[in-house]
């Protein structure tokens, strides 16, 4: 019994924690906070998780779970709430390969942690490309309309950092 | 379609994921064919996203991530496994009947100096004991006089009478757990943690060990025991988990646990282990069971205790409220001196 839920366990491991990683980092901005939230994640799944009834979603429910627990964490740090997306305007600047030869994989997540708050979440989880953007919605538990709209704003203010500080964003 | 709508539909969709029965996306691609410019945004919108994707993908976890993981999680299912093979089909095992089917099950009882009460075999801890009023089964009655033994000694007595070896505190510690509450610094900051602890020479640790399984703590309180000092963490979880600290100096004769070894106590999985200078003792509240001394009441340690929230966990599309993982909303921590 012990053997198969360990043998479960390792292989949802290896599958996705550094996904999940990437995701936790990509929120928190730095290798501590994003560890111990993945870590939180699965003690979550070991002492629940084999009461999910459909193993299909578990990505989904391993995703929604670190996003909760970072927004859990987050409320308590009372973070400034973010600003009103009516009032961002959606201007899609072109960057081209030249800045992006630029950015690496520290600068990409330096950008992430620009942009507004509620855009972070859904961009960051686009560009890991292991959810959909229905799957990303069930993530946030918000609408598929608000998804979309939220990444493409998302991308667009993405681009004017990486424009604008490439190297330090 | 405008071409902004079609900009909106295609921004939240990656280029090599585009399903054909997607008709926004494939509306919006027959709008990118009839349109230079569209399909020049395109171009540079998938070329963007794939360059932007690889430098999120050359971010690697710390290496030490997934071993830390698998060893919180070997902790979480061995803890598990062992409450769940002395409860498993209690269903088929009425109150009354004692263990009469034929399935002996051999519970590992033991005394102050760690040695098993036997063998009891035949019979199996049946937690309807702790539910009903009366056991009326002999075999009942003679487990539960073998529990209650210990269950109902007082603390001080169990102190003074338990040998000053490990198997000694485990038996105080669990007996504790049951009947009282430990005084306790209710503080959610590690950082808090481990400068009180270093203040009063108690065991501690530059962090939580992986092994515990769990990344954040409720309080602490520092136990004193046959003339030694301990430190008992308590661990944010759904149920009671406490994590004690043992400096290995003051066990001389213990051996060396490099892997954590289970067993139960009580109504407690306790997982042992040495790590550096410490002894970890983890336990683990059985939830099949109740505590039969002291007040149920007296282990509210916390306000979040009494007043604990059940936050339904995502139920994401299918999984249906068996997902659900209530989990206590931390309160502001209130840090003080223990009682």
């Amino acid at each position: 019994m012990i053997g198969n839920l360990s043998l479960d366990f390792q292989k949802l491991v290896d599958e996705h924690y550094s996904s999940l990683y990437r995701f936790a980092y990509s929120l928190a901005g730095n290798e501590h906070e994003a560890s111990d939230l993945t870590q939180h994640t699965f003690f979550i799944y070991a002492n629940k998780g084999s009461s999910l009834r459909d193993t299909t979603k578990v990505k989904s429910w391993l995703f929604t779970t670190l996003y909760r627990e970072f927004l859990r964490q987050r409320r308590s740090a009372q973070r400034t709430q973010p600003q009103d997306e009516e009032t961002l305007e959606l201007s899609a600047p072109v960057v081209n390969s030249d800045v992006m030869a630029t950015v690496d994989g520290a600068s990409a997540v330096a950008a992430l942690e620009q942009l507004e708050e509620s855009y972070r979440a859904p961009i960051a989880l686009f560009y890991l490309q292991d959810l959909s953007y229905k799957e990303i919605a069930d993530v946030l538990e918000v609408p598929i309309g608000t998804v979309m709209s939220r990444l493409s704003r998302g991308k667009a203010q993405l681009k004017k950092i990486l424009l604008e500080h490439p190297r330090t964003a | 379609m405008t071409p902004e709508e079609a900009k909106l539909i295609l921004s939240a969709r990656r280029s090599d994921q585009i399903d054909p029965a997607d008709a926004p996306a494939q509306e919006a691609l027959q709008l990118v064919a009839a349109m230079p410019e569209l399909a020049a945004w395109w171009q540079a919108e998938q070329a963007f996203d794939r360059a932007f994707a690889r430098k999120l993908a050359s971010i690697a976890p710390p290496r030490e991530l997934h071993s830390a993981i698998l060893r919180g999680g070997a902790t979480i299912f061995a803890a598990r496994n062992l409450i769940s093979e002395t409860t498993d089909a209690d269903t088929s095992d009425a109150a009354g009947e004692g263990a009469a089917d034929g399935r002996e099950k051999v519970v590992p009882f033991y005394d102050a100096n760690g040695n098993g009460l036997g063998e009891v075999a035949g019979t199996r801890p049946n937690p309807h004991w702790f539910r009903v009023a009366l056991p009326w089964s002999l075999a009942a009655s003679v487990a539960l006089a073998l529990l209650g033994f210990s269950m109902f000694f007082k603390a001080q007595k169990l102190e003074a009478d338990a040998p000053d070896d490990l198997a000694g505190f485990t038996q105080y510690a669990t007996k504790m757990e049951e009947g009282h509450t430990f005084p306790f610094n209710h503080s959610t900051k590690l950082e808090e943690m481990e400068s009180d602890l270093a203040k009063n020479q108690a065991p501690h640790a530059d962090k939580l060990p992986d092994r515990a399984g769990v990344t954040e703590i409720d309080g602490w309180s520092v136990v004193e025991w046959q003339h030694h000092r301990a430190t008992e963490v308590r661990l944010h979880g759904d149920t009671t988990i406490d994590l004690f600290i043992l400096a290995r100096a003051d066990f001389p004769r213990e051996k060396e646990h490099a892997q954590p070894e289970v067993k139960l106590s009580g109504n407690y999985a306790v997982t042992i282990w040495t790590e550096g200078p410490n002894i970890y003792m983890l336990l683990t509240e059985n939830p099949g069971a109740k505590p039969t001394g002291g007040n149920a009441a007296a282990k509210m340690n916390t306000p979040a205790d009494a007043n604990a929230a059940a936050v339904p966990a995502p139920d994401t599309q299918g999984t249906g409220s068996s997902a659900d993982l209530p989990h206590r909303t931390p309160q502001p921590g209130a840090t003080g001196a223990g009682n």
